[in-house]
Parts: structure tokens; C-alpha cells; sequence
């Protein structure tokens, strides 16, 4: 294997169906769902009740002093990049040498809805000084380059819902770029309000099957109605092959290639031809030096929105010249936002690992148009040496396909 | 809000906040610890003033909050700016 490589060392993952990397994977593969309703007193303040929340007691790593001071999303990244920094074994690397790289699609959001209300009750007096400090997008990577040393960037990005994938493709690039030789990379968001579901509400993105939570997100069925709102984190922890090679540590998987384009077309709706999508599968293929055949499967974006689904569909069809093998995480775990393309990142990782790739739940009807091997009813079994492509894609027309491919 | 407390009272609520909002155990506290030692640094100190000024009704002065360094000295401080708003 090229000393050049960048591998997997460390995961870390908070879900709505799981605290950590490992119980989120066991829960997607044994189909678990993390949808529920809102707490009543919220619920009667929005049209659409239905969210997946990740369980408080989930942040086993986050102090109450950070509770008290940090918006929700960098608590939830907080705790992923600390669990990815912990399985990683805590690497030693040279801080000039070393990124933190942590995406969120709106950043601290929830924070400042919260303290508006307080706001309105009680003046300016009760605005807190960690106010600001709370909202801004890039806490979550700065607070992690700080308790990490990485002194060679802490970037955040921000791309709506492709903001996690974006994130280790960007880390990607600085690897190639002789840049690092370490990474924290991933995404995090944690924006379940009233104020947000009535705005996603009033764009039509949301399911709002409220009589049957667990089979509200139907990812490529025929009677799909949007997507749920989730929340949560992933972080990776990414290396130099012979940095990590040097140290001895484990290796979960490569990140073999990454790539991006935009649809330009428009600021909500994706381009339904899904060209840019194939276009940006095209870049991620070429950049892990593989061909279409070499992938036994796609981690779609699939959010259940009836526009998105088949945008996907065309773009996967494009890209792949037939019917490719296709799962959908969010039918189990909703709509991490910023955060989804990292768990499905880190997800990928655990599937070509341990070679068996979670199925798509809610899938009872395969809408006629989508013409896709959807992986579905029991996980699938990968083959040694197996790669997944991770599709993300977010409004605005941002579009990023990763490849991560077993050792 | 809007009521002189007395210094018993003063302290009490020094703590209770601390320990509230910013996870910090003051009880142990004497006049002179240092906020500093306590683990409160220039940010938390920002913090805590909002959160001292929305519940006593005072406003620290900038001039006045640069100038903290112990327990004793931010009591005092409180007091003061009490019996100025009294």
C-alpha cells in the first residue's frame, strides 16, 4: 500500500440510534429507527412534530460546564471528535502537521433561538457573553483544534446538508496537498426547533406522517413524503499511511478519493438530470484511481424527499452505467443535516471493515421510477477488499461523492 | 432582582451562580482566592458579570470588571455598585 495513502484510524459517531460509532452501526444493521415526536409542549408550536433526537444521555464526553455554554451542535461534535480522537488511540503528531476540519450546515442556530426567547422576556441584560461564541459556525472546529493541538488549520465549512462530506474531502485535499499528516474530519448539527421544522415545513421537506414515526422516512419508496429532521455528529480521525503505520495504529479504512461540483441551477431543488451529482462520483472515482465496477456500493443521500430521491436516482444511473447496490442510512436515523455525510462516512468505514452493509428500512414499495438494487430487509455482505461510495449532496446544488475502501 | 442583599445573601448567590451556569465549586472560597485559581479566566469573568448584573439589577463598568481578581474583591464590588443602584 502507498505510504501516501490516507487512512481511517478513529471514528467517532453520536446518532439518533446510537451514542457512539459502534452502537449506530449495530443499530442501522439490525434496522433499527431513531424517529419519534416532539415533546408536547414543542410539538403544538409546529406543523411538523416528527424528529430524530439524539438521547442526552449520549454525551457521556461533553462536561456540564460545555453543556452550559456550547449550542447543541458543537456539544454533539464535541463528543464524536472526542470518541474518534479516543479510538484513534490519542495519536501524537507534529501540531503544525495537523487540521481540525468540522462542517455544519447552520451552526449554532438553536443557541441563539433559545436565548431570543429569553431575550424577548427579559432585555438585554440576559444575553450571555458565550452568546457569540455559541453561534458562530466555526466553534465546533476550533474547540476541537484546541484540545488537539492541530495548529495546521481548523477550517469550517459549510454547505448545507453535503457540509459533513465536504469536510473530509476537504481534509482529503490538504493530505494531498502535503499540507498534514493528521485530520479531525467531519460534520455536526443540531437544529430541532419549532422554528426550523415550520421552516423546513414551509419548503414541503418534511415528512409528516405523525401517526407512524418509525415509518415516516421512506428513503426510494413509492410513498415517501419527505425527510425527518434528525441531529448528531461524525468525526473521523484521518492519517498519513505512514504516519499511522509508524505508531502502530489500527486502520479502519482508506479514504480513497473525494470530489465535488456544483449544480449551479438553483438554490433549493436539485437539478433533476443529476448530471453534476454523476459529475462529482466521476471526480471521487477518478481520484481513488477506480473505475465504476470497483464499487460494491453506494451510501446514498437519499433524504425521502420525492424531487431529491430521483434526482439521486438519475445521478447514480449516470454515474454507474446500471443498476448499482444502494443504501439509504437516513430511513433509520432521519436527516443529520450538516452531520450526515460524515456518520455515513464513518458508517462506510465500519461496512467495508467489517464487510456487511446495513439495509434500508421503510422500504415497502420501490417507486416505480427508481430503478436501483436498493439494499433493503437484512444487511448485505460486502467482499474483501470492498469500496463504498458515500453520496452527499445539499441546497444550494452542492454535490460530493467519497470513496472509502476496505484495507 | 432589584433588592439589596445582604453579604450573607450576596455570597450565597455568588456561588449558587457559578455553580450553576459555569460548573465552578466556590464554596470552598475565601476573600482572597483568586477568581483565576477558581478557573474562571477573562471569558468566564465576562460570563459571570452578565449573569451577576441580570440578577442583582447592577451594571459592572468595564473599568471595574478589569480590575477583579479575588472573591473578596468581586463582592465588595457588588456591594458597592448595590448601594450605588439603592
Amino acid at each position: 500500500m502507498p505510504a501516501d495513502d490516507i487512512v481511517i484510524t478513529g471514528l467517532g459517531v453520536v446518532s439518533p440510534v446510537g451514542g457512539d460509532a459502534r452502537s449506530t452501526m449495530d443499530a442501522l444493521l439490525r434496522g433499527e429507527s431513531g424517529v419519534t415526536l416532539l415533546p408536547e409542549d414543542q410539538g403544538e408550536r409546529t406543523p411538523v412534530r416528527l424528529h430524530a433526537p439524539v438521547d442526552d444521555a449520549a454525551l457521556t464526553r461533553v462536561s456540564r460546564r460545555e453543556r452550559l455554554r456550547h449550542d447543541r451542535s458543537t456539544q454533539l461534535a464535541l463528543q464524536a471528535g472526542r470518541e474518534a480522537w479516543e479510538d484513534a488511540g490519542a495519536p501524537e503528531a507534529d501540531p503544525s502537521r495537523v487540521a481540525s476540519v468540522v462542517a455544519t450546515g447552520m451552526g449554532g442556530l438553536t443557541i441563539l433561538l433559545e436565548l431570543y426567547d429569553r431575550y424577548l422576556i427579559k432585555g438585554p441584560i440576559s444575553v450571555p457573553a458565550h452568546t457569540i461564541p455559541g453561534i458562530m459556525a466555526n466553534a465546533s472546529s476550533a474547540l476541537l483544534a484546541t484540545e488537539i493541538g492541530a495548529r495546521a488549520a481548523a477550517v469550517s465549512l459549510a454547505s448545507a446538508c453535503a457540509s459533513g462530506a465536504d469536510a473530509i474531502a476537504h481534509a482529503i485535499r490538504l493530505f494531498r496537498d502535503d499540507e498534514i499528516d493528521l485530520a479531525l474530519a467531519g460534520g455536526t448539527e443540531a437544529i430541532v426547533h419549532p422554528v426550523t421544522l415550520s421552516a423546513f415545513g414551509a419548503l414541503r421537506a418534511l415528512s409528516r406522517r405523525h401517526d407512524d414515526p418509525p415509518h415516516a422516512s421512506r428513503p426510494f419508496d413509492r410513498d415517501r413524503d419527505g425527510f425527518v429532521l434528525g441531529e448528531g455528529a461524525g468525526v473521523l480521525v484521518m492519517e498519513r499511511r505512514r504516519h499511522a503505520e509508524a505508531r502502530g495504529a489500527r486502520i479502519w479504512a482508506r479514504a480513497a478519493g473525494a470530489g465535488s461540483t456544483c449544480d449551479g441551477s438553483h438554490l433549493v431543488a436539485p437539478d433533476p438530470t443529476g448530471q453534476w451529482n454523476a459529475a462529482a462520483i466521476g471526480k471521487a472515482l477518478r481520484a481513488a484511481q477506480m473505475g465504476p465496477s470497483d464499487i460494491s456500493c453506494v451510501s446514498a443521500h437519499a433524504t425521502a424527499t420525492v424531487q431529491g430521491d430521483l434526482a439521486e436516482t438519475e445521478a447514480l444511473k449516470k454515474a454507474f452505467n446500471g443498476p448499482i447496490a444502494v443504501t439509504a442510512l437516513k430511513s433509520s436515523f432521519g436527516h443529520m443535516i450538516g452531520a450526515s455525510g460524515a456518520v455515513a462516512a464513518a458508517v462506510a468505514a465500519l461496512s467495508v471493515h467489517d464487510k456487511t452493509v446495513p439495509p434500508t428500512r421503510n422500504l415497502d414499495n420501490l417507486d416505480p421510477a427508481i430503478d436501483l438494487d436498493v439494499v433493503r430487509g437484512t444487511a448485505r455482505p460486502l467482499p474483501a477488499g470492498a469500496a463504498v461510495l458515500v453520496n452527499a449532496a445539499g441546497f444550494g446544488g452542492h454535490n460530493t461523492a467519497l470513496v472509502i475502501a476496505a484495507e | 432582582v432589584g433588592k439589596t442583599l445582604q453579604q450573607e445573601e450576596l455570597v450565597e448567590l455568588v456561588n449558587k451562580l457559578a455553580d450553576e451556569f459555569l460548573d465552578l465549586d466556590l464554596t470552598g472560597a475565601t476573600p482572597q482566592t483568586s477568581l483565576r485559581s477558581l478557573g474562571m479566566d477573562s471569558y468566564d469573568q465576562l460570563e459571570f458579570a452578565t449573569l451577576l448584573e441580570e440578577h442583582l439589577d447592577v451594571c459592572i463598568p468595564d473599568s471595574k470588571l478589569k480590575d477583579l481578581e479575588t472573591v473578596g474583591g468581586l463582592i465588595a464590588l457588588l456591594t458597592e455598585l448595590q448601594a450605588d443602584a439603592g
